[in-house]
């Protein structure tokens, strides 16, 4: 993989959300995947074949921001020129824009020139233009970005559709409520590094519970001190902190019939929270 | 196929640049009104109509090269960044297209741009002189006008192939400037290529004068040497400018269609040399 | 891309480089040719003056940039004159004057090219139908520049003087460029005169028999060059070097003026004057020695009976023929008894020059019988052809006219010239369309050409001079010259 020190591998039929703060070098990561840019050092390998090798770039596509296309075609213009791109006859294309015009939603806008189009849809064209080649490996560039809430979410779907077709979807973006909602796996950059990377399960299911007690004796506290790692008084209530689940059955087991056991919340650690962690500690 | 593909989006797309369309408007606006022209505007000794034609001609000619050039340096000016402004090129690139491909389909595209850009002016200018001359047939076929006129009205032929091959030679130099220019726009920025472009244009315009500080006396031999090099390196605008032939066919000195033709050999081998070592830039370069 | 195929890649840049350079060798004699056929289509049809401009001056005048688009132009101009194509230069000066009205060096260079340099090919006589344009330009200049002597000056000495014969308007103008100084074009500040525009004006006042406000002008010009001396203006740029050389050669031509009064006319006063002026002058040795010599032909005429060497009537004896020797092609030829070797005995001028005792004193077969070196002119017009009023002028130059003039070299009392109006190259001169020619041949004193011994023999303007056929008094009042016309038909020169 390129960048300075970033390295990972993305798993076929996955959602891969590629996140960091702007500037983290997540454009360069995807630019030097596609062959755009040349690795400093190392060497950048997509599907099994070198960055920017035109066989692999059969098989993979790619959304840039906020890209503008040509504005005085059609949407239908637009895909026909890059259907022509992968050497596709007028027949394949006559077929395959309208196919793509309707995955996309925009049947109905195809003979539109884009000029006319709303940030949303010129993103939608965008993503056609990325399905063309019913590609194996998409890479979007924040493709989010800009958008107004309903414009996102149809992206959104688009994205996760993407994953039932089996496709792998390479995702980057700021916007982490995207990359929460779709992804399988994420990774963390920032400044040109690889933070932290894991499936989002590893990444977030990895908090702690919070084992809120009524009135515990100091017998308990004492008995289950151990087994958390910090305690609190909050009113009546007694909240025990712990972060492995054989520890919440043992607290558990230890308050059932000395107290009142009010709540047992697996606390989740929300991406964002995550991210700011790290972007933070990035900073020290 | 691909390049054809990108040829004719850039075609469509440089011709929607409303700086464009204003230069080709304006031009064709100003060589339509050039039929208005007498010599009463004219420098030129009272020769009756052939005197109004020279004017006609030489504004003409003018009009196209000058609206041309303009044409020229804008689009290899911005052709290839606006690629970037809107992130097209990375669409582009990231599809199985060659960078050579790209490279290419843009300089045709351009060429292409120019051709239909010259066609429309020098339709106009050929139509606007052979207007003109039917008018001054028409005139000096009345009896009575005829002798208002004395005697220097002179017979003017209707069509002239020296126009033709004026317009052509008007073309040519476009499609060396405009390729030389997209080679610079991998280099340089725009405001710079700009004016690099308009220089390069204006040396190799003047390069008759490169030439003459070659040959001045008492020169340097090493610094003659170099002077005449450049001369035969430089893109010779100036042999794309020959007014003086073109509005005396009675003076041919050379055959103006094998001239053109040579012209047309030397302006294909410099876009091609500027295509091509486009293409070795561009092969490098991060995108 | 393999680092093969960009080898072969770098390999066709560099083939191509060579192509284009080869090619080049071909077209470069192509294009000189076309560049070169400018200059024939120049001396073919004179006035083509759109012909050798690239559009784009033409149209980028219209705009706003008129300085650049001069200044652009101007160095365009100086490329055609490196190539001789001056009818390619006339329309350009007109354009940056229209440009730059304040470009001295265009009006002056742009009028020079038309009365000099339109040149036939056979004669290497340049066209004079184009003077009107030439002076006419030259005034539209001295319009826009009226307060420096520069354009003032150069319209009378370059084009009335040398070209028109005209000494008249030359003094005219030249006495108008007395009034102003100059101004540096860098600096914007004033900037002195030169003396040899005061001196020319006293030579051109001579010159029309203006004698007493010659003098007076010698007297301004000494004056001017002593002040500049006592300023210490010695360096260059500062409107001209002066040093007591100047100095010496205002009293030298100064005192000239006074002994030609003198010896010509017997003026034993200004002979006096003079004489005390040229002795002021030491250097040089044999300007002394002159001086010395004069002085003594001086006294030796006091108290004597003298009316001046231009007193005593030479015969001029002149007659001048033509024939046609092809078609097109005339010869003038004559004879005029201007001036015998034996006619400068004891004249006193001889006291300064001692040519006739020079040539006396030599081996018989070095002595010559004749002074040559006078000048017989001829004029050949349409016979109603007349110059345009160049105060209504609008550069229009009527090349129907057929008009020329020349001088010819007066050897042993005898002249011959062959005026070739054949060459091809040359008919747009020579359009020779009217029926009717006039041809004039003629000598008189006050021509340009005409060397000073002449006038020392018959006067300023021409008082010695007799003849029983040719003498003319009418044609240029108070002046005498000998003159022969004759009426051609169209047919007698074709």
């Amino acid at each position: 993989m390129a960048g300075d020190k970033v390295s990972f591998t993305v798993n076929e039929g996955e959602i891969f959300g590629f996140i960091g703060p702007n500037g983290a070098g997540k454009t360069t990561t995807i630019k030097t995947l596609l062959g755009l840019l040349f690795p400093t050092s190392g060497k950048a390998e997509v599907l099994g074949k070198p960055a920017g090798d035109i066989q692999a770039k059969q098989r993979i596509s790619y959304l840039p921001e906020s890209p503008y296309f040509y504005e005085h075609m059609t949407g239908a213009e637009v895909l026909d020129f890059y259907c022509r791109l992968f050497k596709m006859n007028a027949a394949t294309r006559r077929k395959r824009v309208p196919e793509l015009l309707e995955q996309v939603g925009l049947s109905r806008d195809g003979q539109r020139a884009l000029r006319q189009y709303s940030k949303g849809m010129l993103q939608r064209i965008g993503i056609a233009q990325a399905l063309i080649n019913e590609p194996d490996l998409l890479f979007f560039d924040e493709p989010t970005s800009g958008l107004d809430p309903i414009a996102h979410k149809d992206i959104q779907d688009l994205i996760l559709s993407q994953r039932k077709q089996g496709k792998t979807v390479f995702l980057s973006s700021h916007q982490l409520s995207d990359v929460e909602n779709v992804c399988d796996r994420v990774a963390i950059i920032n400044r040109g590094e690889l933070v932290k990377m894991g499936s989002m399960d590893e990444l977030l299911h990895a908090g702690r519970t919070i084992i809120t007690v009524s009135h515990p004796g100091s017998d308990l506290v004492a008995k289950v001190q151990p087994l958390s790692e910090h305690i609190s008084q909050d009113g009546e209530f007694t909240k025990f902190y712990t972060q492995t689940e054989e520890n919440v059955h043992k607290i558990i087991d230890a308050v059932r019939g000395q107290a009142t056991l009010v709540s047992v919340v697996p606390q989740r650690q929300t991406l964002e929270d995550l991210f700011v962690e790290i972007v933070r500690e990035g900073r020290h | 196929m691909i390049i054809w593909a990108i040829a004719r989006t850039t075609v469509g797309d440089a011709l929607r640049k409303k700086i464009l369309q204003v230069f080709i408007v304006v031009a064709i606006g100003l060589i339509v009104l050039s039929l208005s022209f007498s010599q009463t505007l004219s420098f030129s000794s009272q020769r009756g109509a052939s005197s109004d034609f020279m004017l006609l001609k030489s504004f003409g000619l003018g009009m196209m090269a000058l609206a041309g050039i303009f044409i020229s340096l804008i689009l290899g000016v911005t052709l290839i960044p606006q690629e970037f402004e809107r992130r097209t090129i990375y669409t582009i690139l990231a599809k199985p297209v060659k960078r050579y491909e790209f490279i290419t389909g843009k300089f045709l595209g351009a060429i292409l741009t120019l051709g239909i850009a010259t066609g429309l002016m020098g339709i106009t200018f050929i139509l606007t002189i052979v207007i003109k001359a039917i008018g001054a047939q028409q005139l000096s076929a009345s009896p009575t006008l005829g002798q208002m006129l004395g005697s220097t009205t002179e017979k003017v032929a209707i069509f002239d192939w020296n126009m033709v091959w004026g317009v052509i030679l008007v073309y040519l130099q476009f499609m060396v400037l405009s390729s030389i220019v997209l080679l610079f726009s991998l280099i340089f920025t725009q405001t710079v290529n700009f004016f690099m472009g308009a220089a390069v244009y204006a040396v190799g315009f003047m390069s008759t004068v490169v030439i003459s500080l070659g040959g001045a006396e008492g020169a340097n031999v090493a610094l003659q040497l170099f002077y005449k090099t450049i001369s035969y390196v430089l893109p010779r605008f100036d042999q794309f400018n020959i007014p003086n032939q073109l509005l005396h066919p009675e003076t041919q000195v050379t055959n103006m269609g094998a001239y053109t033709g040579m012209m047309a050999l030397y302006g294909l081998l410099y876009t091609l040399l500027a295509l091509v070592a486009a293409i070795l830039i561009f092969e490098r370069k991060e995108v | 891309m393999t680092d093969g195929k960009r080898k072969m890649l770098v390999a066709l840049v560099v083939a191509l480089v060579a192509a284009i350079v080869l090619i080049q060798f071909d077209l470069e004699p192509k294009y000189e040719k076309i560049v070169h056929a400018g200059k024939q289509i120049g001396e073919n049809k004179s006035g083509d003056m759109m012909a050798e401009l690239p559009g784009q001056f033409i149209v980028a005048s219209f705009t706003g940039f008129k300085q650049v688009v001069a200044g652009a132009l101007w160095i365009r101009a100086d490329e055609f004159f490196h190539r001789g194509q001056y009818h390619a230069i006339v329309p350009l000066v007109r354009m940056v004057t229209w440009l730059d009205p304040h470009n001295i060096d265009v009006y002056t260079t742009g009028a020079w090219h038309l009365d000099y340099n339109f040149v036939d090919v056979a004669n290497s006589l340049s066209d004079k139908r184009y003077i009107p344009a030439s002076i006419a330009f030259m005034k539209e200049g001295i319009r826009n520049n009226p307060n420096i002597w520069d354009l003032y000056f150069e319209l009378g000495w370059t084009h009335y003087h040398k070209k028109l014969w005209d000494n008249e308007m030359a003094a005219y103008y030249i006495s108008e460029a007395c009034k102003y100084d100059s101004v540096d074009p860098n600096s914007g500040t004033k900037q002195r005169r030169p003396d040899f525009v005061d001196r020319m004006k006293a030579h051109m006042l001579e010159k029309i028999g203006k004698f007493d406000e010659a003098e007076q002008q010698w007297n301004v010009a000494r004056k001017k060059v002593e002040e500049a001396l006592a300023a210490n203006l010695k360096k260059p740029g500062s409107g001209g070097w002066v040093d007591q050389g100047t100095l010496d050669l205002c009293d030298r031509n100064h005192s000239l003026l006074l002994l030609r009064q003198g010896w010509r006319y017997g003026d034993m006063k200004r002979y006096e004057q003079g004489l005390k002026i040229a002795e002021r002058v030491k250097t040089p040795e044999d300007w002394v020695e002159a001086t010395q010599s004069a002085r003594k032909d001086y006294e030796s005429r006091i108290g004597r009976h003298w009316e001046g060497d231009a007193s005593k009537p030479l015969d001029g004896k002149f007659n001048a023929s033509w024939l046609r020797a092809a078609p097109r092609v005339l010869v003038i030829k004559g004879t005029v008894n201007i001036i015998p070797a034996s006619e400068y005995k004891g004249l006193a001028s001889e006291s300064f020059t001692h040519w006739y005792a020079q040539n006396q004193a030599a081996e018989p077969e070095q002595q010559v019988r004749w002074r040559d070196g006078s000048r017989v002119y001829w004029r050949l017009q349409d016979i109603d052809y007349e110059m345009p009023d160049v105060d209504k002028f609008s550069w229009n130059t009527n090349l129907e006219n057929t008009v020329a003039w020349g001088d010819i070299y007066v050897g042993g009392g005898s002249f011959l010239t062959k005026i070739n109006m054949s060459d091809p190259r040359d008919a747009a001169m020579y359009p020779l369309k009217a029926e009717k020619y006039k041809l004039t041949v003629w000598m008189e004193p006050v021509d340009p050409g005409m060397p000073d011994y002449v006038e020392d023999r018959v006067g300023w303007k021409g008082e010695a001079l007799i003849d029983s056929e040719c003498l003319d008094t009418t044609t240029r009042p108070g002046y005498r010259m000998l003159k022969k016309e004759f009426i051609l038909s169209r047919s007698d020169i074709i």
